[in-house]
């Protein structure tokens, strides 16, 4: 899942990111409130964590701006200030969630969770298809009860694959909400994954039906 | 936001007018004394010069007639002077006290809202900290022990500077005026409960068997969470000041319609010439030095049941022990 945060302190942001790809998700970071709004309004991302004070343009109005531009990516706000007033304004602005400083990372993680759980339609805390199973909290995929090991961009590429099970995914989909800004789109980053994630969910269970699908000039699927 | 306590500048504010009306009591009765003492001497004076009882018997008992008529009237306005002196001294009175202690409520006003900014000025350094050390620990897969434990006693350091910041914006904040709204009759013996669950494994890894001796339900009006918040503050001094297989009880009761909650512990107990002070901000007593805490817990209890019309008090024995109580009024 491909998360933007918009952060003016650059050491936080930056720690941040690292930790929230850590936890494989792919994060674009924002030190200007302009540039972070720039940056929502024109790319493809799952979820928004948003700094309340910002310069050029503070949270409150980046979350107005984007929601008066039917932008409905879920937005968490991010603040030091924690008077109920602050917290009010930020809700109405648009934002789905609020955060205070300092925060729990655990706290943070489970809260993005929450909130791209409420952006599915489907409210499912395991991701299923046939006998292979994934949990975003945990991180861990089974397949036929077996554990399988998996990197943090192969986590991240199946995770995004089981959530829109069925449905083909572009290239440019997936590099949407997979990777970062900072990927060369004519790269051949994703067959490589995809193959790699073909070696541990299919061939490694060559008696159990084979899940991810190639859709010629299409895309990708997972499903049976 | 910032309302601080409101009541607690009324009440200077009609002391320091009743200080205003006694002095300008006093000074209208100096006046009137020596008024009326430079009346009385005068007459005399013209008495001695004019009247003469045996050759003059008419003129002198004229004379004292009206001198004596005069005087009445002269001490009746006299008295009405006073009154309206005094009358309008006291109104003068509580615009002055008003006056007076106006720069003194701005500038208490404007030393909170620098603290609460200080406070939120804190809490972003605090957050990167912290978040490097995350990232740190979930990006390198080889951190050696040493270093390890070490960004454990800092991240441990990180969290206990956030809650001494919270504290501190928590009771520089007044938090009547914006919560009273949301004030329900909740059961006082329930929150009891829920606050012993809470510090039960923190009695446990230091060896302290906690006792709650409930009562039946005990309906009380507020925010249940600032009072589990309070109880949990005197639960966790309790627990902090008592040594190994020693006990902490803490009772729900309910007296002459107050709803009373006590937590005693068999701990070291606080010195008599402390007692006065541990409710105020940061103040530690001599003993508890080896003991870590902010300073800050007791002041934020008091505040919390003070500002539910309660009251928080402390009885301690050097080496026995000490009983805080909180008494809240029964809502019926």
């Amino acid at each position: 899942m491909r998360i933007l945060l918009v952060e003016d302190e650059e050491k936080l942001a930056n720690s941040i990111k690292k930790a929230l790809e850590a936890e494989s998700y792919a994060v674009d970071a924002s030190f200007d409130g302009k540039e972070g709004y720039e940056l929502a309004f024109g790319e493809e991302y799952d979820l928004i964590i948003l700094d309340l004070g910002l310069p050029s343009m503070d949270g409150v109005e980046i979350a107005k701006a984007l929601r008066a531009e039917k932008v409905k990516t879920p937005i968490l706000m991010l603040t030091a200030k924690d008077a109920i007033s602050n917290k009010v304004e930020g809700l109405d602005a648009g934002a789905d969630d609020y955060l205070i400083k300092p925060f729990d990372f655990e706290e943070l993680l489970a809260r993005i969770r929450s909130l791209l759980r409420r952006k599915t339609s489907d409210k499912e805390l395991v991701f299923t298809v046939d006998n292979l199973s994934l949990d975003p909290s945990s991180h861990i995929v089974k397949r036929a009860g077996k554990e399988l090991a998996l990197s943090a961009k192969e986590y991240a590429l199946l995770e995004f694959l089981m959530r829109n099970k069925g449905q083909i995914l572009s290239k440019q989909q997936i590099i949407d909400h997979v990777w970062d800004i900072d990927l060369d789109p004519f790269s051949n980053v994703i067959d490589v994954y995809i193959g790699y994630l073909r070696v541990k969910v299919d061939k490694a269970f060559p008696k159990d039906k084979p899940l991810i699908k190639t859709i010629k000039g299409l895309g990708y699927k997972i499903g049976v | 936001m910032f309302d601080i306590n409101l009541s607690e500048f009324t009440k200077a504010r009609l002391k320091l007018t009743a200080w205003y009306i006694l002095i300008s009591f006093f000074m209208l009765a100096i006046f009137t004394f020596a008024a009326v003492q430079a009346e009385q001497r005068a007459f005399r004076r013209i008495q001695t010069v004019l009247g003469n009882p045996t050759t003059r018997p008419r003129l002198t008992s004229l004379l004292e007639i009206r001198i004596n008529e005069f005087e009445d009237n002269y001490r009746a306005r006299l008295l009405t002077f006073d009154a309206i002196s005094l009358l309008i001294s006291a109104i003068l009175s509580f615009f002055l006290s008003g006056r007076t202690l106006r720069p003194i409520r701005e500038m208490l006003i404007k030393q909170q809202e620098f603290a609460a900014d200080a406070s939120h000025e804190l809490r972003t350094p605090l957050t990167t900290i912290g978040m490097e050390i995350i990232a740190l620990q979930r990006t390198q897969k080889h951190i050696p022990e040493k270093i390890k434990t070490t960004l454990v006693s800092i991240e441990e350091e990180v969290k206990k500077m956030a809650e001494l910041v919270d504290g501190l914006l928590a009771s520089f904040r007044s938090e009547t005026s914006t919560s009273k709204k949301h004030w329900q009759i909740f059961d006082l013996t329930e929150a009891a409960r829920l606050s012993v669950a809470k510090m039960a494994s923190l009695a446990l890894q230091k060896g302290i068997d906690l006792r709650f001796k409930p009562d039946s339900k005990i309906s009380v009006l507020g925010n249940m969470d600032e009072i589990k918040q309070a109880i949990i503050i005197l639960l966790d001094n309790a627990i902090k000041y008592t040594p190994a297989q020693k006990s902490v009880i803490i009772t729900c009761f309910e007296k002459k319609s107050n709803a009373i909650i006590e937590v005693k512990d068999y701990g070291i107990g606080i010195p008599e010439k402390d007692l006065d002070h541990i409710f105020d901000r940061f103040y530690r007593s001599e003993v508890n030095l080896s003991y870590k805490g902010s300073g800050l817990g007791l002041s934020i209890a008091k505040k919390i049941v003070e500002s539910h019309g309660g009251s928080l008090s402390a009885e301690s024995k050097i080496n026995q022990g000490s009983k805080f109580m909180i008494e809240l009024p029964v809502s019926s």
